[in-house]
């Protein structure tokens, strides 16, 4: 065998196992949580939750092993399966892909699982919102401007970053995968949610998976809602009961924040009973305006809830977020990147 | 084939005649009221399939009335059980919700406004006529209203006296609610900041707060989903008095917690006679629709599971089924079960999904 036979053979050997996952288009395949916008954060020792298209050996890969995981399967609705997954008490803190091997098929998917040894009392979350990747609002692309953010999340003190929708100019799969291109160079696991622009194409859960609603991270719990179900919400019953549900397994928590991509008064009122008035939530991190508060927005109507509303990162703008024991203490917003 | 095997199914578990209106569609920009008849299991498409919302039968269950999109708002749509006379009502506001019937079937009340705010008001269409008209006088932020049947309750909470609510004029208010009617609404009270929700009687030009009057001062809770029952004699609402949602009925005897758990009870509704109300309740760890007799809070499951959810229950005109929404089999689809929660049966089917359900009312009761 020639030298360059041999290479070929072993890129080929290789590329399954250490080659970009999904489908050939970007999108999820095997696995559809956690992922890349979504990734489980988990402690030696602890579980986390997967659910794939059908049942797939699982490993956590880092650099340079790759460690399998125990899993407990069961059923879901519509024929998806759930593994519950069990991380080994001597994987090292940091972040893995995860990894589903069948005979027939291997998925890998980056940054998927965050593994911390503990959390401490005091950490800090970058708020970015309105990325949207593919606009030519300005001479600079959307996605060069949210890149110099993520350079800036990485550069920070921020040990989690939250996107809170409109990710996408008009949610097509070319804006989709531009925008994980740039997503997978943060260091840090990322929680995002689609907004009204990322609605106008039905690619976005072929790319990120089903909406998240509910989250911990350390003692803080966080509680997100979709725009796609904004003013029929009530009428329709499809979300606030989830919503209910989440709102009360996070009541332990020591601040539960709300994540959104879009904070009307006129949204559906029973998810602001719940989220507002019965068990009021300390804070709601939003966009969609591509502004900051006003003072008298300051406060939701109800009282009680934090409203802290980000300027769009595609004007160059993210805020950072100090979680501390006193409270969800926003800093003022900063403009990070250049838009000419 | 299929219908025919439907037919034979809903004959057997004794769900054999009736019309179900709902929305069918997994997309909200597309979802649509659609009537299922249950005797021949045909689903007939009568709303735009714009976003369509929650249907409403008028009380002679001749009518549909629901909100769709119009233009760059919603619109209040009106259309007969066959589809046929479809319309959208000329309404004054970009963003009209939540239609309900008067008693006579003649308008419709619903929430209007022109932005995505809170300063709702509460607009009355008069179907003969085409016009509109703002209730509550210039009060603003009245969200959801239904139409009291009877003015038996205003009349009982205070039959030897006159009513004292403060800056009301209550012979006026008497007046004009004996002569155009009145509706009970839920509204914002308080200032921004410090909101909070009351109920409201509400005629066309005044609007009072009906808690405020029977409560003690200082007690104010965030209420929701005033329904009164076919007489309007007692009144069932959501409270969180109490620390978490309930549900309560106001009658002669003053107000009682008829659903009374830790966790969260809501969205009441009244069975056609009055004899019970069925309610939305996560007690048995998922939502779940339960019933309670109103008068010994002695409550019943009706449709609960902890592995799915059971939501939006409407009784049939005899009082003997539940038609709901269930995720049970993965996509949200209609379920019919008896009062006992015996004969549970699948009434849609398909990938299109179920929500809202409203069992047409027999002509003429």
């Amino acid at each position: 065998m020639t030298r360059r036979a041999a290479a070929l053979a072993l890129v080929v050997l290789l590329m399954p196992v250490y080659g970009y996952g999904r489908e050939a288009d970007g999108a999820l395949g095997l696995i559809r949580t956690p992922n890349n916008g979504m990734p489980a954060i988990v402690a030696p020792g602890g579980a986390f939750e997967a659910v794939l298209v059908h049942e797939a050996e699982l490993f956590l890969v880092g650099d340079p092993d790759a460690i399998a995981l125990e899993a407990i399967w069961s059923g879901l609705p519509g024929g998806r399966k759930r593994a519950l997954c069990v991380v080994p008490e001597h994987v090292v803190p940091g972040r893995y892909a995860l990894e589903a091997r069948t005979r027939d098929a291997l998925d890998h998917n980056v940054r998927a699982v965050f593994v911390y040894a503990r959390f401490p009392d005091y950490y800090v979350v970058a708020h970015l919102t309105d990325t949207h990747v593919g606009s030519t609002r300005h001479a600079r692309p959307a996605e060069t401007i949210f890149a110099d953010l993520i350079r800036a999340v990485n550069d920070s003190d921020a040990t989690l970053a939250a996107i809170t929708g409109d990710l996408t100019d008009d949610g097509t799969p070319e804006q989709l995968r531009a925008f994980l291109r740039v997503l997978d160079t943060c260091r840090l696991p990322t929680f995002v949610q689609p907004g009204n622009h990322d609605r106008e194409s039905l690619h976005y859960e072929a790319f990120l998976g089903p909406p998240t609603y509910m989250f911990r991270y350390g003692y803080d719990g966080f509680l997100a809602f979709d725009t796609k179900d904004f003013v029929m919400a009530d009428e329709l019953g499809r979300q606030d009961a989830d919503l209910q549900v989440f709102r009360r397994a996070l009541k332990p928590c020591r601040w539960a924040v709300g994540l959104t991509h879009r904070f009307e008064p006129m949204m559906g009122m029973r998810s602001q009973l719940i989220l507002f008035v019965d068990e009021p939530l300390d804070a709601l991190l939003f966009g969609h305006f591509h502004r900051e508060n006003t003072p008298e927005e300051a406060l939701a109507p109800w009282g009680k809830t934090q409203l802290i509303m980000t300027p769009a990162a595609v004007y160059g703008w993210l805020r950072f977020v100090d979680m501390t024991v006193s409270g969800v203490l926003a800093r003022p917003s900063e403009q990070r990147a250049n838009i000419e | 084939m299929t219908t025919c095997l439907h037919a034979l199914l809903m004959a057997a578990c004794g769900v054999s005649a009736g019309q179900i209106a709902f929305v069918s569609g997994v997309d909200q920009e597309t979802q649509c009221v659609c009537v299922l008849d249950l005797a021949s299991g045909a689903v007939l498409r009568v709303g735009p399939g714009t976003r369509d919302g929650a249907p409403r039968w008028s009380p002679d269950g001749a009518w549909l009335a629901f909100p769709s999109q119009h233009g760059d708002g919603m619109g209040i749509y009106t259309v007969r059980a066959d589809g046929a006379d479809g319309r959208f009502l000329r309404t004054a506001h970009r963003w009209n919700h939540r239609p309900a019937w008067s008693p006579d079937g003649r308008r419709l009340v619903f929430s209007a406004s022109q932005g995505m705010d809170l300063a709702q008001r509460l607009a009355v269409y008069d179907l003969a006529t085409d016009t509109e008209t703002t209730w509550g006088g210039e009060r603003e932020g009245l969200l959801e209203a239904v139409w009291a049947p009877s003015l038996d309750l205003m009349r009982a909470l205070d039959p030897e006296e006159k009513l004292t609510w403060e800056g009301l004029d209550t012979d006026a208010f008497l007046a004009e609610a004996t002569a155009e009617g009145v509706l009970v609404a839920a509204g914002l009270a308080g200032a921004p900041g410090r909101l909070t929700m009351d109920l409201y009687l509400v005629t066309r030009t005044q609007a009072a707060p009906l808690l405020a009057f029977l409560l003690p001062p200082g007690a104010t809770y965030a209420e929701w989903a005033p329904r009164p029952d076919h007489e309007g004699r007692r009144f069932a609402f959501e409270s969180n008095d109490g620390g978490d949602r309930e549900i309560y009925v106001l009658g002669r005897r003053g107000i009682g917690n008829v659903s009374n758990h830790r966790e969260a009870d809501w969205n009441p509704v009244w069975s056609p006679k009055g004899s019970y109300l069925a309610f939305e309740s996560f007690r048995g760890g998922r939502r779940g629709v339960y019933g309670v007799y109103p008068e010994t809070a002695r409550v019943f499951a009706i449709a609960a599971d902890a592995t799915y959810d059971c939501w939006s229950p409407a009784w049939s005109p005899d009082e003997d089924w539940v038609v709901y929404v269930s995720d049970r089999d993965g996509d949200a689809a209609l379920y019919s079960t008896r009062r006992d929660g015996a004969e549970t049966r699948r009434l849609t089917e398909g990938a299109e999904a179920g929500y809202a359900p409203a069992w047409r009312p027999e002509a003429g009761k």
